[in-house]
């Protein structure tokens, strides 16, 4: 043997390929994990190269996984036939069935818990750790994998099969499957949801993205929310000043965004077919396409039209926190006195308790002149704020208010 | 697959002679909606004619009424043979109900 071998830089991409194909053939993802790993254990071991490494694991994982099903007794003849048994080493990687589509539909399935969903995407489609999982999602490492271990007994138990969904459901299904992904990019319990977190997380998210566009290819919801994650995080870069607070997207420098991030943007929003009906995910996108417009720092934030968008989002899914957000452009196009006789008609009750209600009250309230009531709100803000960036950020505008 | 959709909710619904028999005829419908997937079910008498037996170890001890007191109790149940949970669910949310309970849906243990 010639030195270790790095079977994760080899198989790379393949890896996702090979355990969905594994978990739709044996109804299992737990599994075909488990096989998956002692093949990469094997394969670490051989003296020779096969020709095609992710063939070779995929052979060797369906033996695998086989033997333990015997070992276990729950061979279920109709699934596993003699001819399925029987086969012989495979060598192309083409070979291997496409079931990627089917996994994602599984780990995402609705009768999962959300964040358990998220985990299981994070951990299944994207490949991290437990470790990077409860990094990144700010749970702990036992409680990510005590979910993990309950999301997979649900799928190998639950009868949520790994097959593309019927016509029937497949509009809640695929819902589903992009509501994971959103919060898998904005992690759960985030106030600024479409502000991503984890960088590493993020670039994973993406790719998720990515992949589904490749096996959705015409699917509008699929393309927005893919054109939308990618404006996000191509902001990254200038969030943040150099003290760490937040800079507020009318004030970013678009110089400082990822041109090639916001390029793949732009190409997933220009596959959308004009046909479609608007929905709230492409409205968003829309959204996000105008902020993005701006070219350089001095360009003017496109208010006019962030608060068209958000009349239009409102006729489609009225809620309290469109209307929040509606109410910052509307101070901006038509002055604080519209935007505060707006403000009072939110229902406080369920907003209390969000950072951003409080901070755009401090701002109404400091724009019309009552600058001690607009430090209180700023206070409350803070206090409920967890964003270190965005805490320092209210901090400076409260002391402005001096 | 087998699942079992067990219906719990709150059993003074049904009280009354109109709305028992609101909630058999709407279980009539259900039945012929979904017959080709049923294949089983029954509408349990009341928390209150319950008796559970409680065995910790060899001692058995019998309890009158129900094994957890709650305001919603197990109420009846259908058992369905789907190809999904997917099938399942959908069957699920047409279970009539005469005002909030839940269906909570078991996949039954196969015979392989």
């Amino acid at each position: 043997m010639a030195g270790p071998v790095d079977l994760a830089a080899i198989v790379g991409g393949k890896r996702l390929r090979i355990v969905a194909a594994l978990s739709a053939r044996f109804g299992n993802l737990d599994l075909a994990e488990d096989a998956f790993s002692e093949a990469c254990a094997r394969g670490a071991a051989l003296t020779e190269a096969p020709r095609d490494w992710a063939a070779w694991l995929y052979t060797a994982a369906s033996r695998i996984a086989l033997d333990e099903l015997r070992h276990t007794k729950v061979v279920r003849e109709h699934r596993l036939g003699a001819a399925e048994t029987e086969e012989g080493e495979m060598g192309e990687t083409e070979l291997i069935p496409d079931r990627r589509l089917a996994l994602i539909f599984a780990c995402c399935h609705p009768a999962i818990d959300i964040v358990s969903r998220v985990t299981l995407a994070l951990s299944t489609i994207c490949g991290f750790t437990a470790e990077q999982v409860a990094r990144a999602s700010l749970l702990s490492p036992a409680a990510v994998s005590q979910r993990l271990v309950r999301a997979k007994r649900k799928l190998a138990g639950g009868g949520i099969v790994f097959e593309i969904p019927d016509p029937r459901f497949y509009g809640e299904r695929l819902e589903a499957v992009l509501t994971t992904l959103e919060i898998a990019y904005s992690r759960p319990h985030s106030s600024s949801a479409t502000e991503g977190s984890d960088p590493l997380l993020a670039r994973q998210v993406l790719e998720f993205a990515r992949l589904l566009i490749e096996l959705l290819p015409d699917e509008a919801e699929v393309l927005a929310l893919a054109a939308t994650l990618h404006f996000s995080e191509a902001r990254r870069g200038a969030r943040t000043d150099a003290d760490g607070a937040m800079i507020p997207l009318a004030e970013q420098d678009p110089g400082l965004w990822d041109g090639e991030l916001l390029n793949a943007a732009r190409h997933c929003r220009s596959r959308i077919g004009l046909d479609n009906e608007l929905t709230p995910r492409l409205i968003q996108l829309e959204l996000q396409h105008a902020w993005c417009a701006r070219k350089t720092a001095e360009d003017a934030p496109p208010w006019p039209r962030i608060l068209q968008l958000y009349d239009r989002l409102l006729e489609l899914d009225d809620n309290a926190f469109a209307r929040l957000n509606r109410i910052v452009a509307l101070e901006r196009v038509e002055g604080a006195a519209s935007a505060w006789a707006e403000f009072e008609t939110l229902p406080a009750g369920q907003l209390e308790n969000v950072p951003a209600y409080h901070a755009v009250k401090a701002d109404l309230l400091a724009s019309r002149g009552k600058l001690a009531a607009a430090r209180a709100a700023y206070d409350a803000a803070i206090t409920l704020q967890e964003s270190d960036a965005e805490i320092r950020w209210l901090t400076a505008k409260r002391n402005e208010l001096a | 697959m087998k699942y079992a959709l067990l219906i719990h909710e709150d059993h003074s619904h049904y009280q009354d002679e109109e709305s028992w028999q609101d909630i058999i005829r709407r279980h009539n419908e259900f039945g012929q909606k979904h017959g080709s997937a049923i294949v089983g079910g029954e509408g349990l008498n009341g928390p209150e004619t319950a008796t559970t037996l409680r065995r910790n170890g060899a001692e058995t001890m019998v309890h009158d009424g129900p094994f957890a007191e709650a305001r919603e109790q197990l109420g009846g149940f259908y058992l369905v043979d789907v190809p999904s949970l997917d099938e399942a669910m959908s069957i699920a949310k047409d279970i009539p109900l005469a005002g909030e309970g839940s269906i909570e849906i078991r996949p039954c243990i196969g015979e392989d």
